[in-house]
Order: C-alpha cells, then sequence, then structure tokens
C-alpha cells in the first residue's frame, strides 16, 4: 500500500472544514466596502420601492433619520459604541484565523452578569460600573474557552460550537433570569431596573449616548497599535495566516489562537456589559438586536482594521437608527437591517465583484 | 411499554427535519461545498411551503414550494460562491443572517402579520394511519401516527445512499471532494458538481422547512427553525458526510431533542434549562468524535503531522 493509499480514507477522520487564514477572504481596501454599502442601500431602496406605499420617504428615512434630531443621533452612538466593541470581537478572532460566531451568546451571558453584578454590589457608582464591566468581559472570556479548548485541543469547528453556545446561552440566560434574577413585580422577562448611579455617564440627554463610546474609541486605538506597530500583533497575524508557519518560526501558533479567542470573547462579553449600563440600565430578554452577529458585518465593512470597523460601526448605527426612523414614518420594517447585512457580507467579501476596478 | 412506544414516537418525529436536511446537506459537504446556510434554507422553505400550502389550501403543493424555495436558495449561495467568489462559510453565515430578515420582511409586509403567520385553515400534510399494525407493542404505537413525510424521509434516505455509493453521480461527488485536480484531468467540472451538490442540500433543507410549518402546528416566525438547520449540518460533520454516518448522528440528535421534549413534560428539571440538551448534546457528540480520532491517531504513523526536524539550509 502507497503512502498516498493510506492517507486517502485518513482524511476524512478529521473534520471536513478546513478553516484557514480568514484575512485572504477580505483581500481588498476599503473602497470595497464603500462601493458595496452604496450599492446595498442601492438594492435596499429597491426592496422599500417592492413593499412600501411611499419609498422616497421610506429611504429618506432610513438613510438620514439619524441626524434629524439630538436624540436619534445620540441613540446612534450607543448603538455604534456596542457594534464597535461587538465589531472588534470578530477582529480580532478573524485575524487569528478563527471564527467567533458566538459573539451574541457572550454577550448575552455577559449582559445577564453585568446586570446582576450592578445591581448587588454595594459601594461607589464608579467602581461598581467597573467591576460590572470587568465580570462582563470574564464572562464573554468564559463562555469562549469550552469551544476554543476543543478547537485547539481537538481540532473541532469552532464555528459550530460558538454557534451552539448561542443557543444555550438564549435558553441558559432566560432560565437564570426566571429562576433567580426576575424583577417580580414585571410581566415581562427582566430584572429590576438599575439605580441611575450604575447607569454609565450619558451625553446628549435624553439619549442614551454614553462615555462608553470613549471606551469604544480608546479600544480602537490599543487594538490598532498592538496590530500595526508592535510584535505581538505580528506574530498573532502570522500564526492566524499560516499556523505551521508560525510554529516553524518557533512562534507558538496555539497559544496566540487562544489569547485571541479568549480576547474576542472578552470584547464580546465587554459590549454586552456596554449595552445593559448604558443603553437598557437593566437585563431584558432580547436587550440585544443581534448586536453580535451585526458585529460580524461590521468587522468586515471595516475590513479587519480597527479604525476601519470604528467607521463601519457608526454607518451601521446610523442605518439602525434610520430604520428605526423608517418603521415610524413608513410601513417598512425593521428587518430591512438584517437583509442589508446579509447582502453586504456577500458584496464585501466577494472576489469576483468590482474586479475589473481592482487591478 | 406504551410510554417507551411514545418516546419512540416523539424521537421519529424530531428526527424527520434533521435527518431529511443532513441527509441534503451530506452532498454538499462530500463535493468539498459546505453548506453552513442549511437552517436559513430551512427557515425560507418553512414560510414558503406554509404560504403556498395555505394560499392552494394544498399541502403537497405547499412541500413543492418550499423544496423549491430551499433549491432556490442554495442556488443563492452557489452564485454567491462561484459567481461573485466568496468564501463559502461566510457566504452561507451570510445567507442565514439574510433568511432571517427576509422572512421577517415577507411576513410583516408581503402578508400582513405581525409576527407570527398562522394562516387560519391551512391543511396539513396527512398522517399515516396504518390500521392492524398500530397493535404491534412498541413499534406499532411509535409508528402509529406519523408523517407522511416520514416515510418520504426514509425513502429519500435509502436512495441518497444508493446515488453516492452506487452512481457515476455519487463517483464523481467523492472525486470532486478529494480532488479538484484529479476531477478535473478525469473531465469533471467541479463547480458543475458542487451547484449540483448544493441544490439538493437546498432541496433537503427545503423538505425539512416545511416539515416544520406543515406537520403539526401551521404557523411561522422567524425562530421556527430553533437551530434544527445547524444541528443537521453537525450531523454531517459527526457523520463525516457518509450515509451511514448521518443517518446515525441524526438519530442520535433527534434523541436528545425527544428527551429533551419528554423530560420538560416530567417536571424535574426545569424545561428552560432542558431547551439546551439537543445543543449540548451535539457539542459534546462532537467532542467524543475528536476524542475518538485522537486514540487513533496516537497510533497512526502512516503519517506525520510535524513539521521536519532538519531545518534546510540556502
Amino acid at each position: 500500500m502507497t503512502s498516498a493509499e493510506r492517507e486517502a480514507p485518513r482524511r476524512r477522520s478529521v473534520p471536513l472544514i478546513v478553516v484557514d487564514g480568514v484575512r485572504r477572504i477580505v483581500p481588498m481596501g476599503l473602497w470595497q466596502s464603500a462601493l458595496a454599502v452604496i450599492a446595498g442601500l442601492i438594492i435596499c431602496f429597491f426592496i422599500i420601492l417592492a413593499v412600501g406605499g411611499t419609498p422616497l420617504v421610506a429611504f429618506k428615512a432610513f438613510t438620514l433619520g439619524t441626524f434629524q434630531n439630538a436624540y436619534s443621533f445620540g441613540s446612534m452612538i450607543a448603538i455604534a459604541t456596542v457594534l464597535a466593541v461587538t465589531g472588534f470581537s470578530s477582529t480580532v478572532a478573524f485575524r487569528a484565523g478563527a471564527f467567533n460566531i458566538g459573539s451574541e451568546g457572550q454577550l448575552v451571558m455577559a449582559g445577564l452578569v453585568t446586570a446582576v453584578v450592578a445591581q448587588h454590589l454595594p459601594g461607589p457608582g464608579g467602581v461598581v460600573q467597573i467591576v460590572a464591566l470587568l465580570a462582563a468581559a470574564a464572562t464573554g472570556m468564559l463562555w469562549i474557552a469550552v469551544p476554543t479548548y476543543l478547537r485547539v485541543r481537538f481540532r473541532i469547528n469552532e464555528i459550530l460550537t460558538t454557534l451552539m453556545m448561542n443557543y444555550i446561552a438564549a435558553d441558559l440566560s432566560l432560565f437564570l433570569v426566571n429562576s433567580y434574577f426576575r424583577d417580580k413585580t414585571s410581566g415581562a422577562v427582566e430584572t429590576p431596573p438599575l439605580a441611575p448611579s450604575r447607569w454609565l455617564a450619558g451625553f446628549l440627554a435624553p439619549s442614551a449616548a454614553n462615555i462608553g463610546a470613549f471606551v469604544a474609541l480608546a479600544i480602537g486605538l490599543v487594538l490598532w497599535f498592538v496590530f500595526t506597530k508592535t510584535r505581538v500583533g505580528m506574530r498573532m497575524e502570522v500564526a492566524g495566516l499560516q499556523p505551521a508557519f508560525a510554529d516553524y518560526l518557533g512562534i507558538r501558533s496555539v497559544r496566540y489562537l487562544w489569547n485571541s479567542m479568549l480576547g474576542s470573547g472578552g470584547l464580546a462579553g465587554l459590549a454586552g456589559g456596554l449595552a445593559i449600563l448604558g443603553i437598557s440600565h437593566e437585563y431584558i430578554d432580547g436587550f440585544s438586536p443581534q448586536y453580535g452577529f451585526l458585529g460580524i458585518t461590521v468587522a468586515l465593512i471595516g475590513r479587519l482594521r480597527p479604525l476601519g470597523v470604528l467607521v463601519a460601526a457608526a454607518l451601521y448605527a446610523c442605518l439602525i437608527t434610520g430604520a428605526t426612523a423608517m418603521q415610524a414614518v413608513s410601513n417598512v420594517p425593521y428587518s430591512l437591517v438584517f437583509i442589508l447585512q446579509g447582502i453586504l457580507i456577500l458584496l464585501i467579501t466577494s472576489q469576483g465583484l468590482f474586479r475589473g476596478r481592482a487591478a | 411499554m406504551n410510554a417507551f412506544g411514545d418516546f419512540l414516537s416523539l424521537t421519529l418525529s424530531s428526527l424527520i427535519p434533521i435527518l431529511v436536511t443532513s441527509i441534503g446537506g451530506m452532498f454538499a459537504e462530500r463535493a468539498r461545498a459546505t453548506n453552513i446556510a442549511l437552517d436559513g434554507c430551512m427557515l425560507v422553505s418553512a414560510l414558503a411551503a406554509l404560504a403556498i400550502g395555505a394560499l392552494l389550501h394544498n399541502p403537497w403543493l405547499g412541500l413543492l414550494a418550499g423544496v423549491l424555495a430551499g433549491a432556490l436558495y442554495a442556488a443563492l449561495l452557489a452564485f454567491a460562491a462561484f459567481v461573485l467568489k466568496c468564501d463559502l462559510i461566510i457566504a452561507g453565515i451570510a445567507a442565514n443572517l439574510l433568511a432571517t430578515g427576509l422572512t421577517l420582511l415577507i411576513v410583516q409586509n408581503v402578508l400582513d402579520s405581525p409576527g407570527t403567520y398562522a394562516p387560519q385553515g391551512t391543511r396539513l400534510i396527512p398522517r399515516v394511519p396504518i390500521g392492524p399494525l398500530a397493535d404491534i407493542p412498541v413499534i406499532g404505537r411509535a409508528l402509529a401516527s406519523q408523517s407522511m413525510l416520514f416515510y418520504l424521509t426514509v425513502a429519500a434516505t435509502i436512495v441518497a445512499a444508493i446515488v453516492i455509493n452506487r452512481t457515476r453521480f455519487g463517483v464523481r461527488l467523492k472525486a470532486v471532494g478529494e480532488s479538484d485536480e484529479a476531477a478535473e484531468a478525469a473531465g469533471i467540472r467541479p463547480v458543475a458538481v458542487r451547484t449540483v451538490a448544493l441544490l439538493l442540500s437546498g432541496v433537503g433543507a427545503g423538505v425539512g422547512g416545511a416539515y416544520l410549518s406543515l406537520s403539526s402546528v401551521a404557523s411561522f416566525n422567524s425562530d421556527l427553525t430553533g437551530g434544527i438547520g445547524f444541528i443537521a449540518f453537525a450531523a454531517v460533520i459527526f457523520g463525516r458526510a457518509t450515509p451511514f454516518g448521518t443517518i446515525v448522528a441524526s438519530a442520535l440528535f433527534a434523541l436528545a431533542t425527544a428527551a429533551s421534549i419528554q423530560l420538560q413534560g416530567a417536571g424535574i428539571i426545569d424545561p428552560q434549562l432542558l431547551q439546551i440538551l439537543p445543543y449540548v448534546a451535539t457539542i459534546l457528540a462532537l467532542f467524543l468524535q475528536a476524542l475518538r480520532d485522537r486514540r487513533r491517531d496516537r497510533f497512526d504513523a502512516s503519517e506525520t503531522s510535524y513539521l521536519p526536524a532538519i531545518i534546510p539550509r540556502g
């Protein structure tokens, strides 16, 4: 038996998907993102045209609704804060050559922990907020630790496991709230509202804009610095693109994968904490309109570059706020945001589209 | 004994959507055209099946519509992968997200329902009475009132196993899955084979989706699948994309689903907590498989997975 013959059946024994170097999937510059966003908006216009009675009113609200007053603008900033951090979460995982599709679950679990910690921990508001946010990040890390361990140690496809952890998080958080933390006076599945001293300091009141925005900016700057200016960032990139090559160079790719995944989970958790302390001020079922999944889109629009992600988060938050405004003035529903999300990912990661101008 | 028969019946009805979807997904996976959007396909076809079934007052036309919608949605994925040249995994994730948005939009704007679409007077896919056979202990009770789709699924599974192992198409599928270069040298067009494989996975998910919306309750909301498509995908991976493996894996996950439902009725453990059982079972199954592979690989010296010790100079 030749070695090739022996190899053939064996190849099937490892998980069939080989996930490698995600960076190659998003190869082109930010300009493709810009084109894709324009193309996506044009497609959205036709969808609005197909379903709506007043397409121009709806489309205007969708694209410009954010800027109609200070309140909408503040809401946009609040949403952009969370989206930027989930976007960073996806970016860190993608750059390490891994998929973290479980941001949503990490965010939900961390949101619950934040609400509970912020409610029960005594002490001055600022300290409690910091402890609660750290607890959120730790929860996110914990929630991604299982899929990461399985991926690193046993090469189990992390797409599937992180995804399954989303469903587990959704049911588990519902169970925990219902059994232990529920606000007995409320009909909805929610924890009691937090005292205002626990809220992140806001601006542009009464909108939800808060100082979390500066946390997101700071994280963006730190990531930019780490990715582009440090040895750690360089090694992380090599370990993500070519793990075997990295090991050959003496970079322990496994350690970088661990750190990146934990970082990704921690950021997703932090995003959950920011959403609770900054926006909803309590844990309520469905507090996240899929922030975790939107983070994937935002990371891809931003081409996995921290500053690009910041811009993309602001842009997408504009569209979400716009969609809320649109829902108020026309019969086009909010779900257009999710359709646009799918379309954008396809357009942005396409390597066949816009090819002529790429050269 | 009756209780056991009822449990078996529950397992079989949980098995239908998982098995038929994963059998379709098996074709795609075997051709190395991973369809991670099985869940999205199911969602789209569940809505199509229900809407058309209700419109035409005929569940079979609904099923047909579901199958067509599933295939169409898989065609979209193939278009994204082979024409737009997106990465198949990322395109699949996008397709799943798109399916949620699309179905929400259609339910709200085209069908004019707030969140859950439940048309009045929809005829369901009939259940098959098995007459005197129902008196057989355990098995009779388990099979007594299964949906017609159960038998369709069994037939489809057998046909799929024959197609993949005994036909020219099956050989081509596996050839493309092993090596593009070899397949091309033999005159096979990998993209064409993968497109067909993806369409087949859409058809399977289409039947699975139609089962969800047309078998017991005729209603639809965007959480209808509850991740069954992903569990089916896990069954494909766990079954190594072979017919037998996929059947066993599907049965295992169906068992976990049924146990979760059954125990919820028993009231020993909190029902909310029990809902995580199928997902935990999926992760656990993948873990056990990896554990077994590792043990085998430890004694397998046929191929070293480590780098050569000698570093070439120059």
